[in-house]
């Protein structure tokens, strides 16, 4: 683990939501925290964005006009490419048949709205901190 | 048997006469006279008052009395006393005229013999016998008239009373001898059987019924009037009638439809509520079958709640019944059985009240609360995009300042400024839909030009970072119009940020403004998406968004056109929505150029809600 650490790779967060002030907080809060940010305002943008970029983690909001975050994350998990990518929704939806639905398909964290910078950033070196444990112990 | 004497009294001043008479009367096997004479008529009537006088000869020439009326002033003595009057052969019409009034018979002084005597006196104590026998009955009809519970009054043809019984003063309030000789007062033009007011023994005025029927009163025609006492028995029947007539009152006012049925449920009573309900005249409902009122599906529903009832289970029940004009009137129904003595079903009594209203507005109730419940999912969700902004850079600033440069420091409190602005609009615009539907908005006029408002509307749209061109048609002869400067300028911020809303980024905002008949007409128009038929007609109803609020970033909750739509009725205006030719929408608005002075500038003004 500390290996990992000590490497200056900058890891990239593809963040997905259809409202740009709130892309615009949680780009800085993730800049500040030394993350690199790719933003999309919509789910098929969200789409393209991950197989171009691969990023290490997706923030995805789950109310989004044109395809939900259900949906998009769905659709990641049986793509060859994305499927181990971590996704963390960040969602105004709390109930619990939101959390089962998103970790049932495969989602890596749930961050609520509204979310403190530690919360955020928290759930997101979780998340990409679990992928590469998995990803090493895979022969 | 007993030897009777018989007692003749004659009333002859001529000793001779009286004599020839005492000498021809004829002397029975068992019967004796007794012959006694008076020679005036005052010491013979006296004689009569004072014995039991079988037989009177009465001369009617007396030295203190003489004629026909010396036979009058007898027979009143002598009532029931057969009188034969002695007469002098110039004096028949006299004696004709004493047979008139009662006499037994005559006989001529001159011509007197023993023959006609023994005719005459044979015929009168025949008479005499039989009015003493009646004289027995009539005792006894006297006590029955006296005792008789009933007032019973003898009055003559000139409606003078004549007798009155003792019952006759409870009812009429005076004693029998006040009566007598006083008028009888009752009408008889009501005929035989009359209810007439009486003076009431002791409880006031009272109602007797009176009975009235010829008669005869001494043998002159007479009236006989009987009184029954039916005060009680009238306030009764009065108090009966007055709770039948409540009770009838209450069925026919109720605001509850009766009906009865029999074991056919065939229609047997209908009031007016009920016909009224459906439509009907009560008439037309009578002797129908109450599921002709009704379709297949309620008929059925009334069919099982009626044998419920029958065995005493289910209280109420709904179902629809079919007016005479075909609508469906929803009615609650209670209904109770009614049983013969033997228990067997006759049939139902129904209260059934018209729900339908009832209906109407439970479903407007569940639309409200379901509006209500909408409102504050949206308002939840508006309220937490500002929370999230607020959240995310104050915990930023205070945790990580110093990893921030200047520039990024500047963004995040331009950003928490933006979202408090945000939050702002949607406060102030959940307080003035609320003033709104309460109708206690207040309007702040002033003059202002059309200019000014739109640009006012521009500046502050450019200030929240919007980068659309804006096409702003301006006239020449600017109008002053009259408003509230600060609410107009908000409807035409609000319907320029809707036209960008919708409208591909960057895209024209088209922007003028024409002087209409006595008003200015503004005209917004963008290239945006459009708006389809159906939602044309919801835009101005509250918390309508063309697409739901809930799964897009477009901020607002719906409220922007209904409260500006209201602003501008508010200035007795109007406010539509067009399609654009060549695509995208155009909402078009009038304003008065003067508002009414009346209320001074700042005018309270209620309006219909939508």
């Amino acid at each position: 683990m500390g290996e990992t650490m000590t490497e200056e790779k900058v890891e990239t967060v593809l963040v997905i939501d259809d409202d740009p002030t709130i892309l615009n907080v949680i780009r800085m809060i993730l800049e500040t925290n030394s993350y690199r940010v790719q933003e999309a305002l919509s789910g098929e943008g969200g789409f393209t964005a991950a197989k171009e970029v691969r990023p290490d983690a997706i923030l995805l909001d789950i109310m989004m006009p044109d395809l939900d975050g259900f949906e998009l994350c769905r659709r990641l998990k049986l793509d060859e490419e994305c499927r181990d990518i971590p996704v963390i929704f960040v969602t105004a939806k709390t109930a619990p048949e939101h959390l089962r639905k998103g970790l049932s398909l495969g989602a890596s964290g749930f961050v609520t709205k509204p979310f403190t910078v530690r919360k955020l950033v928290g759930e997101v070196a979780a998340a990409i901190d679990a992928a590469r444990k998995k990803e090493q112990s895979t022969p | 048997m007993e030897e009777a004497a018989r007692n003749i009294l004659v009333i002859m001043d001529d000793e001779d006469i009286v004599d020839r008479l005492e000498e021809y009367l004829p002397a029975g096997k068992d019967v004796k006279h007794c012959l006694h004479s008076e020679n005036r008529l005052d010491s013979g009537l006296d004689y009569i008052s004072r014995n039991d006088i079988d037989l009177v000869f009465l001369a009617l020439d007396l030295p203190d009395s003489e004629g026909f009326n010396t036979f009058e002033r007898a027979r009143q003595s002598a009532y029931g006393v057969p009188i034969v009057v002695l007469i002098s052969v110039d004096e028949i019409e006299a004696a004709k005229e004493a047979i008139r009034h009662g006499a037994r018979d005559y006989l001529v002084i001159e011509k007197l013999n023993r023959r006609e005597l023994e005719i005459i006196a044979g015929g009168a104590f025949r008479e005499r016998e039989f009015h003493a026998q009646s004289m027995l009955v009539e005792d006894d009809l006297s006590k029955l008239f006296q005792d008789y519970p009933e007032a019973i009054i003898i009055f003559d043809s000139a409606g003078m009373i004549m007798l009155a019984n003792p019952a006759a003063e409870s009812i009429l309030g005076l004693a029998p001898e006040e009566l007598v000789g006083s008028l009888f007062g009752f009408s008889l033009t009501g005929g035989g059987h009359t209810e007439v007011e009486i003076k009431h023994e002791d409880s006031g005025p009272g109602t007797a019924e009176m009975n009235i029927s010829k008669t005869q009163w001494r043998g002159e025609p007479a009236y006989i009037a009987t009184f029954r006492d039916v005060t009680d028995r009238r306030q009764m029947e009065d108090k009966l009638r007055e709770s039948e007539a409540k009770y009838r009152l209450l069925v026919e006012n109720l605001q509850e439809g009766i009906m009865a049925i029999n074991e056919k449920a065939v229609t047997t009573f209908i009031n007016e509520r009920m016909a009224e309900m459906l439509g009907y005249k009560v008439e037309e409902m009578l002797g129908k079958p109450l599921f002709a009122f009704m379709d297949e599906e309620a008929t059925g529903v009334a069919k099982s709640y009626i044998e419920r009832r029958r065995v005493g289970k289910g209280k109420r029940q709904e179902f629809d019944l079919i007016s005479k004009n075909g609508s469906k009137i929803h009615v609650s129904v209670a209904m109770t059985p009614v049983a013969n003595e033997n228990g067997d079903y006759r049939g139902a009594i129904m209260a059934l009240a018209d729900v339908t209203d009832l209906q109407r507005a439970a479903i407007a109730l569940e639309d409200q609360t379901k509006e209500l419940s909408d409102l504050i999912d949206v308002a939840a969700h508006e309220l937490r995009h500002p929370a999230t902004i607020f959240k995310g850079y104050s915990t930023l600033l205070l945790e990580q300042w110093d990893n921030m440069s200047e520039e990024m420091i500047r963004e995040a409190l331009v950003s928490i400024d933006l979202a408090t602005n945000r939050l702002a609009h949607l406060v102030n615009e959940l307080f003035e839909a609320s003033r709104i539907e309460r109708g206690t908005i207040t309007m702040a006029y002033q003059e202002i030009s059309p200019y000014q408002l739109v640009m006012r509307a521009i500046h502050e749209i450019r200030a929240v970072g919007n980068t659309n061109r804006f096409n702003v048609r301006t006239l020449e002869d600017d109008e002053i119009i009259e408003v509230d400067a600060e609410r107009v300028k908000d409807v035409i911020y609000n319907l320029i940020d809707n036209a960008v809303k919708y409208s591909d980024e960057g895209s024209d905002v088209d922007i003028w403004w024409e002087r209409g008949n006595d008003e200015v007409v503004f005209s917004i128009a963008d290239r945006g998406i459009g708006i389809s038929v159906e939602d044309r007609a919801k835009v101005f109803d509250r918390f309508f968004q063309v697409e739901d609020a809930i799964h897009h970033s477009t901020p607002g909750i719906g409220l922007g056109l209904y409260i500006g739509r209201n602003y501008v009725v508010a200035h007795r205006g109007w406010m539509r929505l067009d399609p654009r030719e060549g695509g995208g929408s155009v909402f078009t608005f009038g304003i008065p150029l003067y508002q009414s002075r009346e209320a001074g500038d700042s005018e309270k003004m209620k309006w219909a809600k939508r």
